[in-house]
């Protein structure tokens, strides 16, 4: 076992631990004290088996900044010192004229009147380089001096640590899909950072076939085809399929031609993973022959607050003549029978083992475990919260197939919830529905 | 589209139809693309699919030629050579017009620019 600092993000705190545990789960790898990692501290020191396994788990977090092989774990600089004059392979086996480096700070838990300059000159006064250049923008060897404050007004750090980086986690990748410069949007596109923890957290594999019932602009199977996925999505509004009609970006008026789901993949370089997009019904689970078996199943599915919920229906009458193209009539979709629904068709359509994973609104006052909709064959992996407002969150639920549904097994919401969430959001507070 | 979702899709969700698989498939116009080709990921998906549509599907587009009427035994045993064929049939061949037809109601649902609409009005005949 080798002992690794890892340094996690601090934002999506809630996400953190189940995407270590997905992306563990997933790749086989195993961490002896994964239990220690906490929401309230953000650097844990972890053992792994090797360093492939630390370079397997950095490919795909989003949530851990960086992570370096601990040399020296210490109390005060004087025992730092001491223990790398006691160890000083740590240095010299990096300590070679063809292998620049360089040094680096870090604090966690206090920022203010830190001098990271003066710390890494004290540092390298006493641990000497005698050998290797520095460099400062490509180096080979990256050294890490991290401290961790109890408090951010503590006046000596409760511990120090030196180490060389081993790698970084994928916090790039928010960066690469950022909307802004995002082809196609939609009102309800997903934040790229949690779409890519969504993609973790049901496991998305390379050669994974990906399907999103609720597809819109595609912003969930994106970021499955960057993971290596096959993905496809069916969508039920003809307009946003297309790509027509008025775009969600502010004062730009009717959506311009390039714009469309197969041009995002074309932009990041996925289009080679993109199946199908498909006009249809989500809730019409027969479209799906018996054979049509999904690794994984992702779904932002909307709330009815900023994008309606709707499903066909049969048509009423009306006076159109032959000549008239009919469309088919849609009408609201409940919140809570849309979910129940997806759970089934993940029930239906997941291989074993299959992962389904989608985001749930509730009303924070009366949010209990009774409002998640469950499966007898659909084992709960992971809950995690996203604050919306103050009344409102939403959560990441994700699921494992674990066995195959028998006949007339459904999904079942012990404790309505859900199904006031519009009303919640847009009544007063002094509302008896909230 | 590409052909490999064929293979997944039906009919069945229209009233009085009770198998609605596979589709009728009529390509107008397709694309063949130069994906790269993964053994492992293709015996995957040749698992998952089901064969006499894949026919269907390769003949739509006039290239049942390359794969053999009969389902093969196990693909495991096949050579890379013969899965790039399968390969090329699933992944490479893009539907960008056409059509998918119910086998039992004859209803057409249409696919343009590589979609495929299937809320097509299932009529009050």
């Amino acid at each position: 076992m080798v002992p690794v600092l890892v340094v996690f993000s601090q934002s999506h705190v809630d996400f953190r631990i189940p995407e270590f545990e997905a992306i563990c789960s997933m790749l086989s790898i195993r961490v002896k004290n994964m239990n220690s990692i906490n929401t309230e501290n953000h650097m844990f020191v972890l053992h792994f088996e090797n360093r492939l396994d630390v370079t397997k788990l950095l490919s795909r977090s989003i949530l851990i900044k960086f992570a370096i092989s601990l040399s020296v774990e210490a109390q005060s600089y004087e025992q730092l010192f001491h223990e790398l004059k006691n160890k000083p392979e740590v240095i010299e086996n990096y300590d070679v004229p063809d292998e620049s480096f360089a040094l680096r700070f870090f604090a966690i838990g206090r920022k203010k009147k830190l001098d990271s300059i003066e710390r890494i000159k004290m540092f390298l006064e006493a641990v000497q380089f005698n050998h290797a250049p520095i460099c400062l923008i490509s180096p080979v060897n990256e050294f890490y001096l991290v401290e961790e404050y109890d408090h951010p007004t503590d006046e000596n750090p409760r511990k120090i640590f030196f180490g060389k980086l081993w790698g970084e986690g994928r916090s790039e990748l928010k960066t690469k899909y950022n909307l802004r410069e995002r082809c196609y949007i939609g009102n309800t596109t997903m934040d790229p950072e949690l779409s890519f923890i969504q993609a973790n957290l049901a496991m998305v594999q390379p050669g994974n076939l990906v399907f999103d019932p609720f597809v819109g602009t595609g912003g969930l199977i994106l970021p499955a085809a960057e993971f290596g996925g096959y993905v496809m999505g069916t969508e039920i509004n003809y307009q946003t399929a297309r790509a027509k009609g008025r775009s969600s970006r502010q004062g730009v008026g009717e959506r311009h031609e390039s714009e469309s789901i197969r041009a995002n993949f074309e932009q990041y370089y996925t289009e080679d993973k993109l199946l199908s997009i498909v006009i249809a019904d989500s809730s019409k689970h027969a479209i799906w022959s018996s054979n049509a078996k999904f690794d994984v199943i992702v779904a932002d599915p909307p709330y009815g607050v900023r994008e309606k919920a709707r499903k066909t229906v049969k048509n009423k009458k009306s006076d159109a003549n032959e000549d008239y193209i009919q469309y088919q009539q849609k009408e609201d979709y409940d919140l809570e029978a849309a979910f129940c629904d997806l759970l089934n068709l993940a029930a239906m359509t997941l291989v074993m083992n299959g992962r389904v994973s989608f985001w749930y609104p509730v009303i924070l006052e009366k949010y209990c475990s009774e409002n998640l909709p469950t499966h007898p064959a659909m084992e709960l992996l992971s809950n995690c919260e996203q604050p919306l407002t103050r009344k409102t969150s939403r959560r990441l639920l994700s699921y494992r197939k674990v066995r195959e549904p028998i006949a007339n097994e459904e999904c079942e919401i012990r404790k309505t919830g859900v199904s006031h969430y519009r009303d919640c959001l847009f009544s007063s507070n002094k509302k008896e529905n909230c | 589209m590409k052909l490999f979702v064929h293979n997944f899709m039906s009919s069945r969700f229209l009233k009085n139809v009770t198998v609605g698989y596979p589709l009728e498939l009529v390509v107008k116009q397709f694309v063949e693309k130069d994906i790269e080709f993964d053994r492992e990921n293709t015996i995957v998906m040749l698992n998952k699919i089901q064969y006499e549509a894949l026919v269907v599907a390769a003949a739509a587009v006039n290239q049942a030629d390359r794969i053999p009427a009969e389902q093969p035994g196990k693909w495991e045993d096949l050579s890379d050579d013969q899965l790039k064929q399968f390969h090329h049939i699933l992944m490479n061949i893009d539907v960008v017009d056409g059509e998918l037809i119910c086998p039992e109601t004859k209803t057409v649902f249409p696919i343009r620019d590589g979609i495929p609409n299937m809320l097509k009005v299932d009529g009050e005949k």
